[in-house]
């Protein structure tokens, strides 16, 4: 049993969402807007209490559904990151007359699923909240009826979607029958009480091997790491931009916890087996990321291959199994998830004639008319590439360390190698937006100071990384 | 050999049967039917270790609502047979591969894993009555209730978006009003006329 | 030798129920006739025997000897099974149906479930019909038939599991067992809108009028067993009429007590306390069969759209209600129905 004061987050958003989705259907069409502001006030209703669950957190006993430190933390992240992402998905859709208040209630959907897999401590739930999330995520994609890229993204993530739950299912039931727990608690016991010395070694060791290597796919998958990246570039592309700022930036928060949670807590002692896969999964995503963005001309397209490259990093800090590592891997994904928030938020702004930005090209010029907004996507830049006092090269710096302190020189050579073939994507688009003749179709849709304050307050957090790093520091030692 | 064996062979043999014929057949109701096959003769086999709740669920579900909208799908779509079959020769090689490679796997691992049972037992369940359906409820009701909620929230999530998705207004659809049918009054449909001429 | 006798004494115990089931759909079919016939000012059946009493074995023999037509193109061997598939869910839930305070033949502890599941797969008969018969009227007719059951069938779910809820209890005789203590005990009062709409999801169900648009003659000609004929047909007609003499057994043991006697702990139970169980179940059931066949001849036909928002627009949300409400009810421990 599990006390339900633990949860009161996940109850109010399940409560405002049940009444929105009753009262939405009373609103007239003029209305409708009225249940956007009904999501965003869940959502800091929602981090209210989490902030409140900080008050008592050691009291929890359950060890189905954990609210340690840790996991507060990154709820709180998940919320109000999503509550800035709905905010440039309501004036997006408001503007293109697309808006139904149904994408927020999904959007809510996903973020329960989110804070399920977030705090999840056993496998059955775990599954669920993965399902949850992929479910809402699904809709979301094909919510772009009338275009026909949308639909082939969302069929594609979908299908490919279902197989890796598949794998992700079939991982967990070898574990269960290995080790007749679901609960990663009692699966880790079991797993440090076997003796791997005797002969017993390799024929336990066989299942558990498959069990790691079938759940580590699925979570590959649900990453976007290669070789499991193929749907990121067309599920990117095929949808709304805001439903790309939605989708590349939140779930690969949750996405990640449940990574290190599997790998820290429940293998933690087969670390030969899983440090081995993250290594290839790393080194693939990052070169296959870094190069094949080079080519990309849809700056959506290119996010996507960036993305990969960066979740390629993210594992390289996993790879190392340290708590320097798993420190830096953290630093780098809220970073990575930061800074894409504002890039894509920024292009969601931004439109080319009466459709949305696709190409690179349609920013050429945006300096000549809307310096600043130049400016500010300029350093968006910067930080992806890592260029100091920005937070990326903090990130980028942590992960290098890590890989040293763990005598991976090689390793360490290859990542700043990368980075700098990366940086040539990136030093593109600033040079299109400074460079080039201005194309006159461009425009903005609303000046936002959102926007403006959000990247000061990023820049600002560069020049203190160690706030950011304590952070990491202190919910990795509480994980 | 008893009688609870011979089933348990029986059944399970035309599970295997059905489900390849899932595969191989060539056409789709057929392989539809021996998907609903499959489901039946997998609900046998888990009657027959005790599970009744279990087994007659998945006829209730899969059997009886599930693929009954399958079948559906699957009887309006015309399929153009031969293009599935060509896709099947083309796959054949792959398939065989991970075929093989997965059946390695799986008497590779069972024959070692399950070898020593001990490991295996599952001490922890609370045990109230001897009617599988009431533990059932149970365990469900209390230790696993949240996971149990998050399953019907999952279920609503499913609801909307497919009403969501295909519930698009179009100003050509026809439909009738049943509140308007109903509160029609006579003066909505009979209007009288004053014949011009017979003045 | 002792699982011979087992299996022996099971068979005598099919043929027990399974006969006279036969022998009762057959009479039920005259008595359809006979009764709509008088309501509608006419005679009925009178030619063969007295009063036409042998009319339906004239059916029978005639029905038996007809020849199976195949139409050209139709997938022969689902042709062929879809009228099994229909004939042999209905005859199976016979099996845990209490027809006494003693006779049952399997008296297993998920009953309801096994009944909500069995009558599920009939749907499989009707769509495999009206797909294998290559002919697009039986399509049309078997299409409006399974969006039909599968819309009531949700509706009849909830219901059961309302009475699920009163008795505490999966088995069929613990549920009789619950609703003892004379009329007043029985579940139709507590549950009464769910008894409605039992019955009425019960018609839909079995695709009788006023919800027959799956055989709408003047539209589809008869639907989805429009191409069948001679014993293939034999079995889609067995297979309605003992679903809806299964409805009405059902009706009366969920709603109704059963075997109970309706003047139990009154002043009247000695003086019936003669009377078997078999035979109170019996009128009930009976009662029920002459209720589909008075509404049969009463109500015109539903039209499609309207079918489908009564099933899912009125009778979902009720039930939901309802059951909600039979929660504080059971919490409250309202009398005399929820004591325990």
């Amino acid at each position: 049993m599990i006390n339900f004061l633990y949860i009161i987050p996940e109850i109010i958003i399940m409560t405002v969402l049940s009444f929105v989705i009753v009262l939405d259907s009373f609103f007239s069409k003029n209305n409708k807007k009225i249940s956007y502001y009904f999501v965003q006030l869940s959502l800091f209703l929602c981090s209210y209490y989490i902030i409140d669950n900080f008050n008592f957190l050691n009291k929890n006993t359950s060890n189905l559904y954990n609210t340690s430190i840790f996991s507060n933390i990154f709820k709180l992240f998940i919320t109000l990151s999503l509550a800035l992402i709905l905010h440039y998905t309501y004036k997006f859709l408001q503007y293109f007359k697309k808006y139904e208040s149904e994408y927020f209630m999904i959007a809510l959907f996903a973020l329960i699923g989110m804070m399920i897999m977030v705090s999840s401590e056993h496998l059955l739930l775990l599954y669920l909240g993965i399902e949850l999330l992929s479910l809402s995520l699904y809709s979301l994609i094909s919510f772009n009826r009338d275009s026909i890229f949308s639909s082939e993204a969302a069929i594609k993530y979908y299908i490919l979607g279902a197989i890796a739950s598949g794998f992700l299912l079939f991982g967990i039931s070898l574990i269960y029958g290995l080790t007749g727990s679901l609960y990663y608690v009692e699966i880790s016991n079991q797993i440090s009480s076997l003796n791997f010395s005797s002969s017993e070694y390799t024929l336990h060791a066989v299942g558990l091997i498959f069990a790691l290597t079938f759940i580590l796919i699925s979570l590959a998958f649900k990453f976007g790491a290669a070789p499991f990246h193929m749907w990121i570039p067309d599920v990117y592309h095929g949808s709304l931009i805001t439903t790309t700022l939605l989708l590349s930036t939140v779930p690969k928060i949750a996405v990640f916890i449940i990574i290190i949670k599997i790998i820290n807590s429940i293998f933690s002692n087969l670390y030969i087996f899983w440090a081995d896969i993250l290594f290839i999964l790393s080194i693939l995503s990052i070169i296959v990321g870094n190069v094949t963005a080079i080519v990309q001309t849809n700056i959506k397209r290119m996010l996507a291959y960036s993305t990969i490259a960066n979740i390629g990093f993210i594992l390289l800090g996993i790879f190392t199994g340290s708590i320097e590592g798993y420190k830096a891997a953290m630093f780098y994904t809220i970073t990575y998830v930061l800074f894409t928030i504002a890039a894509f938020g920024l292009l969601s702004e931004l439109k080319n004639g009466e459709s949305p930005i696709e190409e690179i090209t349609n920013l050429s010029g945006l300096n000549k008319q809307y310096p600043i907004l130049a400016f500010i996507f300029m350093l968006l830049m910067l930080s992806f590439i890592g260029i100091p006092p920005l937070l990326g090269f903090h990130a980028k710096l942590f992960i290098i360390q890590s890989l040293i302190l763990t005598s991976n020189i090689f390793l360490s050579i290859f990542a700043v190698l990368m980075t700098v073939i990366g940086s040539y994507y990136y030093l593109r688009v600033i040079k299109v937006m400074y460079f080039d003749n201005l194309d006159n179709k461009l425009s903005c849709i609303s000046t936002s100071y959102i926007t403006y304050l959000y990247v000061f307050l990023l820049v600002l957090l560069g020049l203190f990384p160690d706030i950011l790093g304590q952070i990491s520091y202190y919910s990795i030692s509480n994980l | 050999m008893n009688a609870e064996l011979i089933i348990f062979y029986l059944f399970s043999i035309f599970l295997i049967i059905s489900s390849m014929r899932v595969v191989i057949s060539n056409n789709p109701v057929k392989s539809a039917i021996y998907l609903v096959f499959s489901f039946f003769c997998s609900a046998v086999l888990w009657l027959l270790l005790g599970a009744e709740f279990l087994s007659v669920i998945l006829i209730l579900v899969y059997v009886g609502a599930v693929m009954v909208l399958f079948l559906f799908v699957v009887m309006m779509l015309d399929i153009n047979l031969s293009e599935i079959t060509s896709g099947f020769v083309k796959y054949l090689n792959e398939g065989i591969f991970v075929f093989i490679i997965m059946s390695a796997l799986l008497i590779l691992f069972f024959q070692n894993q399950f070898a020593d049972t001990n490991k295996n037992i599952i001490t922890e369940i609370i045990i109230i009555s001897d009617s599988n359906t009431k533990n059932l409820g149970y365990i469900l009701y209390t230790e696993y209730i949240l996971a149990f909620e998050i399953a019907a929230v999952i279920l609503l999530l499913g609801i909307i978006s497919a009403i969501t998705l295909t519930h698009k207004k179009k100003s050509d659809n026809k439909f009738q009003d049943p509140d308007m049918q109903v509160n029609v009054k006579k003066e909505d449909r009979i209007f009288i006329v004053k014949d011009e001429d017979s003045k | 030798m002792n699982i011979i006798f087992i299996i022996l004494n099971s068979l005598i115990d099919i043929l027990l129920v399974v006969v006279p089931l036969f022998l009762i759909v057959a009479y039920t079919t005259y008595s359809e006739r006979k009764i709509i016939g008088f309501m509608q000012s006419r005679m009925g059946p009178t030619r063969v025997g007295p009063y036409g009493m042998l009319q339906p074995i004239a059916d029978i023999i005639k029905l038996l000897t007809k020849e199976i037509i195949i139409p050209s193109n139709a997938n022969k061997g689902l042709f062929l099974t879809a009228p099994i598939i229909m004939l042999v869910p209905s005859l199976l839930v016979w099996s845990v149906i209490p027809l006494s305070e003693y006779f049952v033949i399997a008296n297993i502890n998920a009953g309801l479930l096994f009944i909500l599941a069995l009558t599920s797969l009939s749907v499989y008969g009707v769509i495999l019909a009206g797909w294998a018969s290559n002919s697009k009227y039986a399509f049309l007719g078997s299409m409006r038939s399974a969006a039909q059951i599968i819309a009531y069938e949700i509706a009849m779910g909830f219901a059961l599991v309302g009475v699920l809820m009163a008795a505490g209890s999966l088995n069929l005789q613990e549920i009789i067992i619950s609703q003892k203590g004379g009329i007043i005990h029985w579940y139709w009062i507590p549950l009464f809108p769910l008894f409605i709409i039992y019955l009425i999801s019960g018609i839909a169900e079995t695709n009788r009028a006023p919800f027959d648009v799956s055989e709408g003659e003047s539209e589809i000609v008869a639907g989805f067993h429009v191409e069948y004929s001679g014993i293939t047909f034999a079995m889609f007609f067995l297979a309605e009429y003992m679903n809806l003499i299964l409805i009405s057994i059902l009706v009366s043991i969920m709603f109704f007590g059963g075997w109970l006697s309706p003047f139990e702990s009154t002043f009247l139970e000695h003086y019936f306390n003669w009377i078997p169980g078999f035979i109170w179940l019996s009128i009930k059931t009976l009662f029920f069969i002459f209720l589909f066949l008075w509404l049969r001849a009463t109500l015109p036909r539903y039209r499609y759209d309207q079918i489908m928002r009564l099933g899912w627009k009125v009778f979902l949300p009720i039930t939901l209600v309802w059951i909600f409400l039979e929660g504080f009810m059971i919490y409250y421990k309202i009398q005399p129905w929820f004591s325990v």
